[in-house]
This record gives C-alpha cells, sequence and structure tokens, in this order.
C-alpha cells in the first residue's frame, strides 16, 4: 500500500477511535447513579408542569433535602456559626400565630 | 394515643425571622432540631439576597452567563414559574430594581438606620411574558438575562416550612407545625382528630396592632400565610412604602387590603396567594382566589375596618375586630 494512503488510513483509524472512546464515555455517564438522581430531579423543569412542595415520605427520594444532607455530611453545618437560636422546650398546649412577614 | 407521645416545641431565629417548630414525638426522645436549625441556615445561605455570597446573589451578580445551580434553587425555580403563571404576572420575582429603587435595598431592620434608605428613581416596568430564567437541565445551570435580577424572598419562607414539614413527618413526627416568620404548615396523621390529638391553634396579628390577635383559626392538616401592607413599611421623603411590589406599576401597590390570611395547602401556595390578593384588592382579589382556589379559605382586613371572608375558614373573631 502507498504512503499516502497508509497515513490516511490511520488518520481514520485515530478518528474512530476517538469517537468510540467518546461514546463510551458518555454512555457509562449516563448509566451513572448521579446522573439518574438528576434525571430524576429533573422531569418536572423539562416538562414545564407546575410544582407543589408536598409531603414527602419516607420512600420517596427528595433531591433537595439530600443534597442538603449530604451538605451537613460534609461538614457544612451551618447553624453551629450563627450564635444564639433559642432553645427546645416543651409547651402544652401549643399556640401559634400568623403575621404580616 | 398521647400517652406515649409529648408535645416538644422549639422556637429560634433565622431568615432574619422567626421560626417555630412543635411535634408530637415519642416520651424520651429528642426531636431532630439540630437539623430543623441547619435547614433554616442553609436555606438563607442559598436564597438571601442581603448575603452577598448566597446562591441567589451570585445568580442576580453573573450578568447573564450560566451559573451552577442547587437541587434547591432549580426547585423554587420551577415553583416560582408555577406562582407566576397562577397569580398572571402578580407574583414576580423580577421586581427587585423597583423594590430596592423603593427603599428596600438592605435587610429591613437597617432601613431605618441607613440615611441613604430613601426612594430613588423607580424602574419603569413592563410585564413579560415567560419567565425571567432559564434552566439549563442537563447541566444544571440557570441564567438570567443581563441587568435582571431576582428576589425569591416571597415564596422561599414557605417553601422552606413546607420542605422540613415533610421532613419531619417522614421521620417519625405524627403531627407538627413549622412556621416562619407568619407562614406556617401543620399535619396530622390523626386528621380526623380519632388519634386524639388537639387540633392546632394559630393566632392571627391584628393588621394595626401586630401583637395583638385578633382571630384564631384552629387546623390539622392545613398551612396559612399572612401578607400585609402595614408590616414592612418605611418612610422615604416622598411618602411611605411597603414592601409589596405590584408588577403592573412596578411601584408598592395601592389596593383596599391591608392584611389577608390564606388557609391553603402548602405554605408555599397560601403566602403567594396573600400578596396576591393584597394586590389585586378585595373584589378581584376574592374572584381571583374562588377561581384558582375553590376550595381554599382566606380572611381580609380592608383599609375601612372591613373583614371579609373567602370561601371556607373556620375562623374566631376577637369582639373587637367583628363588624
Amino acid at each position: 500500500m502507498r504512503k499516502p494512503t497508509l497515513a490516511a488510513l490511520r488518520k481514520w483509524a485515530i478518528g474512530i477511535g476517538c469517537t468510540l472512546s467518546v461514546a463510551v464515555l458518555f454512555q457509562q455517564a449516563k448509566e451513572s447513579d448521579a446522573f439518574q438522581k438528576i434525571q430524576n430531579i429533573e422531569p418536572q423543569a423539562r416538562s414545564g408542569a407546575p410544582d407543589s412542595p408536598e409531603m414527602t415520605s419516607p420512600q420517596q427520594e427528595d433531591g433537595v433535602m439530600d443534597e442538603w444532607q449530604s451538605h451537613r455530611r460534609r461538614g457544612g453545618g451551618l447553624y453551629e456559626r450563627g450564635g444564639d437560636f433559642g432553645q427546645s422546650e416543651t409547651e402544652t398546649p401549643f399556640r401559634s400565630r400568623t403575621r404580616a412577614s | 394515643m398521647t400517652r406515649d407521645r409529648t408535645l416538644r416545641a422549639i422556637r429560634f431565629r433565622a431568615m432574619n425571622t422567626d421560626i417555630e417548630a412543635a411535634v408530637w414525638w415519642h416520651r424520651g426522645g429528642e426531636p431532630p432540631w439540630d437539623d430543623v436549625r441547619d435547614w433554616f441556615a442553609y436555606v438563607e445561605r442559598k436564597f438571601s439576597r442581603f448575603l452577598p455570597d448566597s446562591e441567589l446573589s451570585r445568580l442576580n451578580a453573573a450578568g447573564g452567563a450560566p451559573v451552577p445551580a442547587s437541587a434547591a434553587m432549580l426547585e423554587v425555580l420551577r415553583l416560582a414559574s408555577a406562582c407566576r403563571e397562577l397569580t398572571g404576572g402578580l407574583f414576580d420575582p423580577a421586581i427587585l430594581p423597583n423594590l430596592e429603587a423603593a427603599g428596600y435595598a438592605v435587610s429591613f431592620e437597617r432601613i431605618g438606620a441607613r440615611a441613604d434608605a430613601a426612594e430613588g428613581e423607580m424602574p419603569p416596568r413592563v410585564r413579560e411574558t415567560g419567565d425571567p430564567w432559564t434552566i439549563h437541565p442537563d447541566l444544571r445551570m440557570v441564567s438570567l438575562p443581563k441587568g435582571t435580577r431576582i428576589d425569591l424572598g416571597g415564596i422561599v419562607k414557605g417553601w422552606a416550612v413546607d420542605k422540613i414539614a415533610g421532613w419531619l413527618k417522614a421521620r417519625g413526627a405524627e403531627a407538627g407545625l413549622v412556621g416562619a416568620g407568619g407562614d406556617l404548615r401543620a399535619w396530622s396523621d390523626g386528621a380526623d382528630g380519632t388519634d386524639g390529638l388537639p387540633p392546632w391553634t394559630v393566632d392571627i396579628a391584628d393588621p394595626w396592632v401586630p401583637e395583638r390577635s385578633c382571630a384564631a383559626l384552629e387546623i390539622r392538616e392545613a398551612a396559612v400565610a399572612t401578607s400585609s401592607v402595614l408590616g414592612r413599611r418605611w418612610q422615604t421623603p416622598q411618602g411611605s412604602r411597603h414592601h409589596l411590589i405590584d408588577p403592573r406599576t412596578g411601584k408598592p401597590g395601592a389596593s383596599d387590603v391591608a392584611q389577608c390570611t390564606v388557609v391553603g395547602e402548602t405554605a408555599a401556595d397560601a403566602e403567594v396567594a396573600a400578596k396576591t390578593i393584597c394586590l389585586l384588592g378585595s373584589r378581584d382579589g376574592a374572584a381571583w382566589f374562588r377561581a384558582v382556589r375553590p376550595q381554599g379559605g382566606a380572611v381580609l382586613f380592608t383599609f375601612d375596618r372591613n373583614v371579609i371572608r373567602i370561601g371556607s375558614i373556620n375562623l374566631s373573631l376577637e369582639r373587637s375586630i367583628r363588624r
């Protein structure tokens, strides 16, 4: 085979190899747990459907609360820095109050 | 059923407001109060427009460039989109420049202490269609058009209350109540009252004497929020101003409603509905509320001292405020 043809074939082979590598990489990323989690968080953002913060059951995953708890576990707990935050107490009966905020 | 449970409560300051939480918890155990405190601190670090390194401040300062968004930011923006649509654009986080121009450029506690709290040049407001932000979900990024800045303060307190209420319920609190600055959410597994747990009593602040209560509600599974044009008010050389900006004019709203309390399913929804009724006024506000939340209830206090009930609301009015 002539040299120019060989060089062209080598270029094509490298190109195909790179393309396949990138495809495999994207496929692996798409199948990863992290990507699946984001997919679960975002379906309504894509559809534009209205959202409402409903009560979550222990079985339901909640990306927001998971992210917050993960932030805490990584040592990002925030309230300790804030100084006086009141105290726990027992009150019976308990009365709440609504006012302009 | 109440014998093996005890009522535990906590009150503290966060997000520039009073936070309270109460849960029926098994005897001998400590409710996860550290988590509750941390949650509100976490939300404040993400959504405060007064903290320069908050996620919201970074988004507002990005000059149109996409910025990475947390799951919390994405969820609040999606909720804000739904509320914007529900209210026909009256709930609009993009009013921030108008709010600042009206004098609310620093946290409310500091307005009175600042010499430059005076009203500035009011930007004209043109109602736009569609959201002011673009979400890039696959990249988990958000962008604002250059020059646009948003304030999510009108929804975040209610949303934060709803989220932590659900979280506490999922961790074993069969009945509880969480409130932030008057936006609250209550729940009870025995919503029909059969488990012996008493309902939650919620006092409504008197619009003209906020330290006093003028009415009381009893709820089991509901959210309550109050909005008023009398609360967050300040003086400018041009006159008195308040924090409820009407996107139709770009200026503080000027309806006949002084205060509105809404009972709904979620605190975020009730918070937005109460603000919308304050902006629309008693007649249009009542019509709007009946159309979008036919099962909901509200009580309005007008400047001419009328008290108007809308829908189903289990309310006891104090004698002094009855008409």
